[in-house]
């Protein structure tokens, strides 16, 4: 399928090990490639643009909201009619891309969340319990039902990536965008997906540590919002 | 009567003097604006007298409920203060971490990498 005007947004932090990979496999559906390196110490920076994309450089880690944002302003800057969203850890294998972009092409939504739980799969049970936690930590204090509010695999239309307006800084970005869905009365379509964890994988996502911190920063930010 | 404090108050009036010398010497290098400057100082003061006349804690006792809970009333209203300060300085933190976002944010896009 090709699609004009997507762009495939990408933040890396410290991710020189897969983010070649993501790139090409991600090519073969756009040539609009933009990474965020999001202030990484290791050859991400290098890598990104060796494989052929459009690289932006934090100058200081922010985290993965603070580099989402960044990709999302560039990408609408660059014209593009939809956006991926996905992550450069190797989790998200980018041929998903048409069928999560297929409910914004034929108009029936302005954002397409790619849930892992929508199908049976195997996965980590730390993950199988912290998952359906953080969805019920969004609902409760959003509003927004998700199956999977934590996923980093997602499309959005010009609309709904101009209405984007998030904060965060880290990784309660997830739930602050389910957030924006709902204020601005965004149509939400969930496709299943499948994650590939590995060893690597697992260790850049959220682990009890960060996902502590993740719930704290939630509640200020409904507290000083 | 000052010549009877017990060294607990001597040193508590001690550090508040300290205290209060180091808030008027950053006054006036201007690293505090006004009204910090003046609450600090009404602070310490504050710690002063009830260090030196615990008795003023009695007033205290009048006004609130006429039994004798004063300074359980200080004790409650300075944590309740606590709290509001951490607060308060959880939310400005997070407010300078979203401008600091916003700097790199803004240099980052002005200056795009493509081979």
């Amino acid at each position: 399928m090709a699609v004009k005007n997507l762009s495939v947004v990408i933040p890396a932090y410290n991710e020189g090990q897969n983010i070649g990979w993501v790139i090409q496999n991600a090519k073969k559906y756009t040539r609009n490639i933009i990474v965020i390196d999001d202030g990484s110490q290791d050859e991400t920076f290098k890598i990104a643009l060796k494989n052929g994309a459009k690289v932006y450089h934090h100058l200081f880690n922010r985290g993965l909201g603070g580099a989402l944002s960044t990709g999302i302003k560039a990408a609408l800057s660059d014209k593009a009619e939809i956006i991926v969203t996905l992550d450069a850890d190797g989790q998200h294998d980018p041929k998903e891309i048409p069928k999560l972009i297929k409910p914004i092409v034929e108009g029936k939504a302005d954002v397409v969340i790619g849930s892992r739980f929508l199908v049976r799969q195997s996965m980590p049970l730390f993950r199988k319990m912290g998952n359906p936690f953080f969805n019920l930590v969004t609902f409760l204090l959003f509003g927004v039902w998700s199956t999977d509010s934590q996923s980093g695999l997602r499309a959005f239309n010009r609309k709904a990536a101009e209405n984007l307006e998030t904060f965060a800084g880290g990784m309660e970005v997830s739930s602050e965008i389910i957030k924006e869905i709902k204020s601005h009365k965004l149509r939400l379509k969930e496709v299943p997906i499948k994650a590939i964890y590995t060893a690597y994988s697992l260790s850049k996502g959220q682990g009890l540590s960060t996902g502590l911190r993740t719930l704290m920063k939630l509640l200020i930010l409904k507290l000083t919002k | 009567m000052a010549l009877n404090m017990t060294i607990i108050q001597f040193s508590i009036v001690f550090l508040a003097i300290l205290m209060m010398v180091k808030t008027v010497l950053d006054f006036r290098k201007n690293k505090v604006t006004l009204p910090i400057f003046l609450f600090w100082m009404i602070l310490w003061l504050a710690i002063i007298i009830v260090a030196v006349l615990p008795q003023v804690t009695g007033l205290l006792d009048k006004l609130l409920s006429g039994e004798n809970r004063g300074l359980d009333a200080i004790v409650y209203f300075s944590i309740f203060f606590i709290f509001y300060i951490i607060f308060k300085i959880i939310a400005k933190l997070e407010r300078i971490e979203r401008e600091i976002t916003e700097i790199i944010r803004h240099l980052a896009l002005k200056n795009p990498k493509k081979k």
